[in-house]
């Protein structure tokens, strides 16, 4: 390369000096596409190694737990509970809608709740040819829960870690959260809930990341949109997710931060919006449904099952079947989540999303039967949690968690030296000379773009090992505002010299003694008919009995658990599903005849209040006989007989049919 | 980003057989011998070494590919499909560039550690000799820079400020001031070579020779460096002697109108960037050179921007609503700053965040002003490419290609501050020039020569973001015209708003980084400037495609025309006849012969 520079003067001696660091010898050799495609596989691959080397223990211990979890939640899971809420049936109808028929539902799509969930169910049951290994359809859709709970428990016990808790109590968090006969009998059964709950979680374990990068709170916020997708619901906690995101906030990014997750999470669930509007159902019409209806029935006009402090209300049978089941994880967590919601900063959002919802349950309102499903893990972390606050450590802790090491903006100084004028922000909060990464510039040096390298250990909770801590009583990092942590955060660092060590111990030690004596032995009985009970039974015997015993032509009424299971079996027609036949117009044009064209109903006993709002099928169900019975009635099986047969010409073919059978 | 000077086409080679004649000299006698030098060094000023440009038939497989899965897909869709599938995968496209876009505006604060990058109190002594390079055309606020330079931090025996003006009656007042100050500071010289085509590449080519600071580096006219910003460089240079280039902050600084009534030419002391207020030919149709074909004409391709007809009409003295018209769209132009805020936040971002990313993806194209290159990495690069419309950038990517490190600082403290563009036109005239400098870029093909997959695909987004910008202008309106006369599905009606998606949560963003900005520099603003910000977004949206439309209809025409695209800076060219045939062999840019 001759210029004209080397040419020219000798002025600048230096100018001949082809040897400096800042020029490669030679040029770089040029990488070919596909060479470059294996370097980021193989970029990706390191890194995950690295991780799993950098959490050794964590990951082992957490894959024992999700083995386990994964085999508590397995056994059996199509068995017990039995077939018990026909929601189960109904998501399985609409993934398989989707899967098979590409529609949204298997009726007319009426914003009941977002879609999200069953086409998360879909997707799984699409990936792994589901619906044509299983049993029923609800099984499924069970299995797809299965796999729903394990990623739970995982990110439990992640969520438990990031916020401070040591790994016994993190692991014992999981095991309340997947042992519990509750959280068994609501997690195996296919609920939009689980889902939204998993979404949750994951919002919940991005916020309280250590890296507290502006990337995790929009994965924040993309996972509670996914959660609202899931179910709507779910939105009801953002304010705990938010008081989260709030607490691990770091001032020099909290703009972008908080502005991400709030526009990720409004942009995606406005999604939903969106599709109504391009549908044009987003206000009510004459002729189509519409998302405004839908949502003004379920928060104003559905029937609401009164507060929980009434002793008649259906709230309260709900929640006294909850505390049937198992009083220990919601009472203990409740009492547990008060303590923690005033005393110890770190676990106050967690207790906050406990409490809202207990208290959620004293208004006079909707209930929803799963509704006890998004409580099930921040109980677990409360109970789990306030032990390992009491808990003594042999060290002092450095409880680095949750945005404590930044001082909030008031704690500023606003005395800025002089070279300091127009500075960022952040660096008049604090000089801070004993982090050389704040002096390091952007360097455009490829082991620099590897982000483990670039971040101060320091931020890493689960970095901070017990035995690391220092003696001195400022041991929790070098700047002041982390003793605010140790003083309010963790309760060992400042108390255990106070209260004692041995005192903390027995404390712990008598809780957990208690917990293992007394819970066991009410928890057992129903862990055994979890892993033994088959009470999906009637329900699949009915179907299998009905499809060795249907004709072609005949129209069925079905409940939704069996439903999909007669579609899958080619039945011809498809069959009803009971509520559509008076709800739905199309529907009813089907069957013009009203309840007489109907030839058989596959339903278990219905309650008086919902037949009144089921003409038709009341009126089928009058003139029916039952044919076949199944599980002590559960499941009956019913053959319509129309009332005459002579004055209909074009139908008496039809009506010599069931005399003939009959 | 690019500076103020409007480039012409580099000078045909013309034999300058005459003696040089010394214009200036700085106090020193061996100056007068520099300015010899750098005349005939000008004189036979020769390309700057620079990558070859391959031939790589395998693009041209791509394309040919690309082409087969379009024509087979018409076939296979039939019409209606077709429009659908096309914008569908346009639509797609859009939103990958645009999330990128949004990570890479987000990319210094994704981490908090990564926000403050700069400790001011940690600075290593002077020790790295240091040349400014000042290239001035008709510059009268020349002065107060060299003043700035000069009263800052870094002592003057480490400096060598070399002006680089012309020899010629426009640029007599800046040459004077220039003198004036070589006479009182022995650090500063004056290189005035002749030549009637100056350009910025021409003018940083001549003054190269003479540097003699182990950093080189480029300083505007019009624009004022901080005190301590020879300091931190010099720290860098000394703890980073990996690093090859150094590139500091620069930023606009007037979120409001600039009140001057003056609407003198080049004695703005606002320094616009653009240079030329004086009716830029390309921004202004009417100005043309009536042989222009399709100048003005109804199919003009400047079309999209019509501030160039705007300019016309107002001028016309006739009365009634076309002279109401005419005076709102002149008010639209000169009167309205809502632009502003946005224009500094863009720099902001720029220099704050996404020249950062560049740096740490080691893909990077410069700044244009107060960046720092060690000499002996610029010999290695054979200097600036005296032919590029944004020199600087075609810069960062060879450098970028042969492997040379890039540091990236930006602090309040050491930003370079500026001031936006006089008006929106000028704005325009200003965007859509880079936006063909990218575009040059893009087709000269030396980043073909980036060792890393990844490099070369962010130069493709980054090089390409004028047609990119140009696309989103017409991504709305086309894709709501789908949604309603197609009836396309839900799903795709869907994926038409995901670019929208990301580009709303893009103005949240900026919204962020506009407090930031706000914070770091105390600025006094209220939330109307907020709301500005917001409101204008979709207006300056449309201002940037209609810039890139215009570059890219340039670019098109240019294939027949491409000399008159290079006119760009015509005003500042004594004019001299020559034939225009020879002119436009010479003036094609190399990549281009290679496209097209």
């Amino acid at each position: 390369m001759t210029t004209t520079a080397s040419l020219s003067d000798g002025t600048a001696p230096a100018t001949l000096v082809a040897e400096s660091p800042a020029l490669p010898a030679q040029p770089v050799p040029r990488e070919g596409a596909l060479a470059g495609v294996r370097d980021a596989v193989g970029l990706l691959v390191r890194r995950a190694a690295a991780a799993a080397r950098a959490h050794r223990t964590g990951v082992v211990l957490v894959l024992a737990l999700a083995i386990g979890a994964g085999l508590l939640h397995g056994l059996n899971f199509d068995g017990w509970p039995g077939r018990v809420n026909e929601d189960e049936g109904t998501y399985a109808a609409q993934a398989f809608a989707i899967e098979r028929w590409g529609q949204i539902s298997h009726y007319s799509y009426w914003y009941d709740h977002p879609f999200g969930g069953w086409l998360f169910i879909a997707s799984y049951t699409t990936l792994t040819q589901a619906f044509d290994r299983t049993a029923t359809a609800v099984t499924a859709a069970r299995e797809a829960m299965l796999w729903v709970h394990v990623a739970s428990c995982v990110l439990l016990y992640m969520l438990s870690r990031r916020l401070g808790m040591r790994r016994f109590f993190a692991a014992l968090a999981v095991v309340l959260f997947s042992v519990s006969p509750l959280a068994i009998w609501y997690q195996r059964m296919a609920f939009l809930d689980n889902i939204s709950t998993l979404w949750v979680l994951a919002a919940l374990v991005c916020v309280a990341s250590p890296d507290r990068s502006v990337g995790a709170a929009t994965r924040a916020g993309i996972f509670m949109a996914f959660a609202f997708w899931s179910k709507e619901t779910s939105l009801v906690l953002l304010p705990g997710v938010y008081l989260l995101l709030w607490q691990n906030r770091d001032h020099r990014n909290w703009r972008f931060a908080r502005r991400n997750f709030l526009g990720f999470l409004s942009g995606i669930a406005g999604i939903y919006i969106l599709y109504a509007v391009t549908k044009n159902e987003l206000f009510e019409g004459e002729g189509h449904v519409s998302l405004w209806w839908a949502v003004k029935w379920q928060l104003f006009d559905r029937t609401p099952s009164g507060s929980v402090l009434d002793p008649d209300s259906g709230t309260r049978g709900i929640a006294d079947l909850w505390l049937g089941m198992d009083p220990y994880l919601l009472g203990v967590g409740a009492v547990s989540a008060v303590v923690l919601l005033v005393a110890v900063r770190r676990f106050r959002a967690v207790a906050f999303l406990l409490l809202m919802q207990i208290v959620f349950m004293a208004r006079n309102g909707y209930m929803p039967y799963a509704y006890v499903t998004s409580m099930l893990p921040f109980a677990a972390i409360c109970a789990a949690g306030l032990l390992d606050v009491v808990a003594p450590s042999r060290g002092i802790r450095p409880l680095v968690v949750l945005g404590a090491r930044n001082p909030g903006r008031r704690r500023v100084v606003p005395k800025a030296p002089s070279w300091l004028t127009g500075a960022i922000p952040a660096q008049r909060g604090r000089p801070d000379p004993s982090r050389p990464e704040l002096s390091r510039p952007e360097l455009s040096r490829p082991e620099l773009s590897r982000p483990e390298l670039s971040r101060p250990e320091l931020s890493r909770p689960e970095l901070s090992r017990p035995e690391l801590g220092g003696s001195g009583s400022s041991g929790s990092g070098p700047s002041g505002p982390d003793s605010r942590t140790a003083a309010d955060g963790g309760g060992p660092v400042g108390g255990c010299r106070r209260v004692g060590f041995w005192v903390r111990a027995a404390a712990v030690a008598c809780v957990l003694a208690l917990g293992v004596l007394t819970i066991p032995p009410r928890w057992a009985p129903l862990l055994h008919d979890a892993i033994t009970e088959d009470a999906g039974a009637p329900s699949r015997e009915a179907t299998q009995w009905f499809i060795d015993h249907y004709e072609r032509g005949q129209i069925v009424i079905t409940d939704d658990n069996i439903w999909t299971d007669l579609v899958v079996a080619g039945m011809d027609p498809v069959p009803v599903w009971f509520y559509k036949l008076d709800l739905d117009p199309a529907v009813r044009r089907t069957v013009p005849n009203g309840w007489s064209d109907i030839d058989y109903v596959i339903l278990g006993d219905l309650t008086p209040t919902t037949l009144e709002t089921l003409p038709t099928v009341a009126e089928a169900i009058e003139h029916s006989e039952v044919v076949a019975s199944f599980g002590d009635g559960e499941v009956m099986i019913r053959k319509v007989i129309p009332p005459t047969c002579t004055d209909q010409t074009p139908r008496g073919a039809r009506c010599t049919a069931p005399a003939a059978g009959g | 980003m690019h500076v103020d000077h409007e480039i012409p086409p580099s000078s045909p080679p013309q034999p300058r057989s005459s003696p040089p004649e010394p214009a200036t000299s700085g106090g020193a006698d061996s100056r007068d011998a520099d300015s010899r030098r750098a005349d005939s060094g000008r004189a036979a000023l020769p390309r700057p070494a620079r990558h070859r440009l391959r031939p790589r038939p395998r693009v041209w497989l791509l394309f040919a590919a690309l082409g087969l899965v379009i024509v087979w897909a018409a076939i296979r869709l039939g019409p209606t499909g077709f429009v659908v599938a096309a914008w569908s995968a346009v639509s797609l496209i859009m939103f990958i560039v645009a999330a990128l876009t949004l990570s890479r505006t987000q990319f210094a604060w994704q981490r908090p550690e990564r926000v403050d990058h700069v400790d001011l109190t940690d600075q290593e002594s002077p020790q790295v000799p240091i040349s400014l390079i000042v290239p001035a055309r008709d510059e009268p606020v020349l002065g107060r820079t060299l003043q700035q330079i000069l009263a800052g931090e870094y002592p003057h025996e480490l400096m060598q400020i070399l002006v680089v003006v012309s020899e010629d009656e426009i640029d007599r007042e800046t040459r004077e001031i220039a003198q004036s100050y070589a006479d009182r500071y022995p650090c500063v010289e004056v290189i005035a070579p002749r030549g009637d085509r100056r350009s910025k590449p021409i003018s940083l080519e001549d003054a190269r020779p003479y540097c003699r600071g182990d950093l080189i580096g480029v300083v505007d006219a019009e624009s004022l460096i901080a005190a301590g910003l020879l300091g931190h460089v010099n720290t860098i240079a000394v703890r980073h002697p990996d690093v090859g280039i150094i590139q500091g902050g620069v930023q606009l600084m007037n979120i409001r109108a600039a009140r001057k009534p003056d609407g003198a030419s080049g004695d703005d002391p606002a320094g616009d960037p653009a240079g030329d207020p004086a009716g830029d030919p390309a921004g202004d149709p009417a100005g043309d050179p009536a042989g222009d074909p399709a100048g003005g004409s109804a199919g003009d391709p400047a079309e999209p921007q019509p501030r160039g007809r705007r300019g016309r009409r107002g001028r016309s003295g006739r009365s009634g609503p076309k002279a109401l018209i005419a005076r709102f769209l002149t008010w639209c132009n000169e009167g309205t700053s809502w632009w502003r805020v946005r224009n500094c936040l863009e720099y902001y971002v720029w220099f704050m965040s996404r020249l950062r990313f560049q740096a740490q993806a080691r893909l990077i194209p410069l700044g244009g002003n107060t960046v720092f290159v060690r000499r002996d990495v610029l010999t290695a690069l054979g200097g600036w490419d005296a032919t590029a419309l944004t020199e600087d950038c075609d810069l960062g990517i060879r450098s970028s290609a042969r492997g040379v490190r890039t540091l990236v600082f930006y602090h309040p403290a050491l930003t370079t501050r500026e001031e936006t563009p006089e008006s929106l036109q000028k704005l325009v005239v200003q965007r859509s020039r880079w936006m063909l400098g990218f575009i040059q870029v893009l087709l000269k093909g030396d980043w073909r020569d980036l060792p890393t997959l990844r490099q070369r695909l962010l130069a493709i987004e980054m090089l390409a973001m004028p047609f990119f910008q140009a696309l989103a202008g017409l991504l709305l309106p086309t894709s709501l015209v789908l949604i309603f006369v197609l009836r396309a599905p839900v799903v795709l009606v869907l994926l038409y708003w995901l670019p929208l998606g990301i580009a709303v949560m893009l103005v949240v963003a900026e919204q962020a980084a506009f407090g930031e900005f706000r914070r770091s520099y105390r600025l006094r603003s209220t939330w109307l400037d907020s709301v500005r910000l917001v409101i204008g977004a979709p207006f300056y949206q449309l201002v940037l495609s209609a810039a890139a439309l215009r570059a890219t209809v340039r670019l098109l025409r240019g294939q027949l025309e491409w000399e008159k695209t290079t006119h760009l800076g015509a005003h500042h060219v004594v004019p001299t006849p020559r034939d225009p045939g020879s002119r436009d062999r010479d003036l094609a840019p190399r990549g281009l012969e290679g496209v097209s």
